[in-house]
């Protein structure tokens, strides 16, 4: 794109990279082994960023859906399908990672939680947004439809959220997924896996950006190339 | 040091999907840099053939 | 009032149709009579009380159902050209929405008040009971709703029998939780207070959906 862009890019990178490095040596030296859960417990430090990302994420694509059907920029079109897929893939990661945590902790690979559920549901929706971009052949009714199903997507994450959890509490399930006490060594890890994650989010974000950008400006010139035959 | 392997497996996994997903838009990245690259150089010919 | 003569003559126009041919009604109700059937029948080998997994059957017939209704409800107009024909009336886009809105509503309960009783009688539960009405009206709306918006989208693409199911199931799982569990307990006899939180969440849902599915439907159809 640009060299000014690039440095940004680069400095971004390496920001990220060091979070990692800390936050490595946080979650796997510095933290104390949880009483109760043992090490796997440390799921967590990865679990709860993921989620958070994923939420950051369909959080972003909304404001770009509606700055799109405002503005009709690319750009915005841009950013709304990047940052769902970023989004679609830290989802995965907290939905197995969720996973694998309860396993040995409440053995079972599943916890109708509502948090997690609420995951799962938002991950069916999202990946259905994406195939539906993939199957609709105009490019401004991509960017459209996209956009409405990035709205509608996100309004629609609290309401299941609450009905999933008000179903719970009429019927409480035996566990809480929060089954531990928070020391104080926790809460920085815990901030600093966070930061990084969402370190890590923009980083994806904009090289995914990039991509999109290239692949317009390769119809763009492919447009052009065309009357130039003789 | 029970428990271990769900860690380990938990860890990887999150390493590999992100992995995965950067190694696959990188690739991307670098074939839509070739075919513009391409078309670029196309299209200089074309223009240097006089139109 | 342009507004309403708009959505007046859209739901006229629709239900005319399916007087004359009853396809998409009959479809509709002879999905919704197999799961139910074959729901029954699939649980009765395994499940103690069948009357307990009732609730989820019978909006699991509807939703299914309903997603055909609301297909076939674009589908339909595609084909014919109508949809830009409507465009080119001077009635609103969103009296298409509210028009279309109102005749997958109806075409849904038209449905579910047949379906009702042979459910009544495969499950052996009281079905003669308003306040079941009123969730039913409740959970309708809401599913068509955002169905609605929806099948205006799914059907402008190359996959568009897919894609509507999978769009719309994510976004109307709360409907469907709310509605399964007040049905749940209106079927088991508790008194109407202990619904009021399921009752208050459908008609929220119903709300803030149809408002949101009212201004996307306006981009939607833009052409």
């Amino acid at each position: 794109m640009n060299k000014l862009g690039d440095s940004w890019l680069l400095s971004l990178i390496g920001l990220t990279g060091l979070a990692v490095i800390v936050s490595l040596y946080l979650v796997f030296v510095y933290v104390p082994t949880e009483l109760i859960m043992g090490i796997v417990q440390r799921i967590f430090y990865f679990h709860v960023p993921s989620a958070w990302v994923g939420f950051l994420a369909f959080l972003v694509a909304f404001v770009a859906g509606i700055a799109y059907l405002m503005q009709r920029e690319p750009r915005w079109d841009m950013v709304e399908v990047s940052s769902i897929e970023i989004g679609v893939l830290f989802s995965t990661i907290a939905l197995v990672t969720g996973s694998i945590w309860a396993r040995p902790i409440w053995n079972t690979w599943w916890t109708w939680d509502p948090r997690l559920t609420t995951t799962l549901v938002m991950w069916l929706y999202y990946v259905a947004s994406l195939m539906l971009r993939r199957v609709v052949d105009s490019e401004d009714r991509r960017a459209r439809f996209g956009a409405i199903l990035s709205i509608v997507g996100f309004v629609n994450v609290p309401v299941v959220f609450l009905a999933i959890r008000l179903w719970r509490t009429i019927h409480p399930v035996m566990f809480s997924s929060e089954g531990f006490e928070m020391a104080p060594g926790m809460l920085l890890t815990l901030g600093s896996s966070l930061v990084t994650f969402t370190l890590l989010y923009l980083c994806l974000l904009v090289i995914r950006v990039r991509i999109e950008y290239l692949s317009s400006e390769l119809s763009r010139l492919r447009q052009l190339s065309i009357p130039a035959r003789s | 040091m029970k428990n271990f392997w769900y860690l380990f497996a938990a860890y990887t996994f999150i390493w590999t999907a992100v992995f995965a997903y950067i190694y696959t838009i990188a690739q991307r990245q670098q074939a839509l840099e070739q075919d513009i690259k391409a078309l670029q150089q196309a299209m200089e010919r074309r223009i240097g053939k006089g139109d | 009032m342009r507004f309403w003569r708009g959505v007046a003559a859209i739901v006229a126009k629709d239900v005319a149709a399916e007087l004359r041919s009853k396809e998409t009604l009959s479809a509709m109700f002879i999905f919704a009579l197999m799961v139910v059937v074959i729901f029954n029948f699939a649980f009765e080998l395994r499940v103690e009380n069948v009357r307990q997994i009732a609730p989820g059957v019978l909006w699991v017939a509807f939703a299914f159902a309903g997603i055909l209704g609301l297909n076939r409800s674009f589908v339909l107009e595609r084909e014919g050209g109508c949809i830009e024909g409507l465009m080119l009336t001077p009635v609103d886009r969103s009296a298409i929405y509210v028009g279309k809105l109102v005749g997958n509503v109806l075409f849904m309960l038209v449905m579910e008040a047949f379906i009702l009783p042979i459910f009544a009688v495969l499950f052996d539960v009281p079905i003669l009971n308003p306040a079941l009405w009123l969730v039913i009206i409740l959970g309708t709306i809401g599913f068509a709703a955002v169905g609605t918006l929806l099948a205006a989208m799914a059907v402008n693409t190359r996959a568009r029998e897919i894609m509507l199911p999978i769009l719309l199931f994510p976004i109307a799982v709360p409907v469907i939780i709310a509605s399964t569990r007040s049905t749940g307990q209106i079927l088991d006899g508790l008194p109407l207070s202990e619904t009021y939180t399921w009752l208050r969440l459908l008609l929220a849902f119903d709300i803030v959906f149809t408002v949101i599915a009212l201004l996307g439907f306006e981009y939607v159809l833009e052409e």
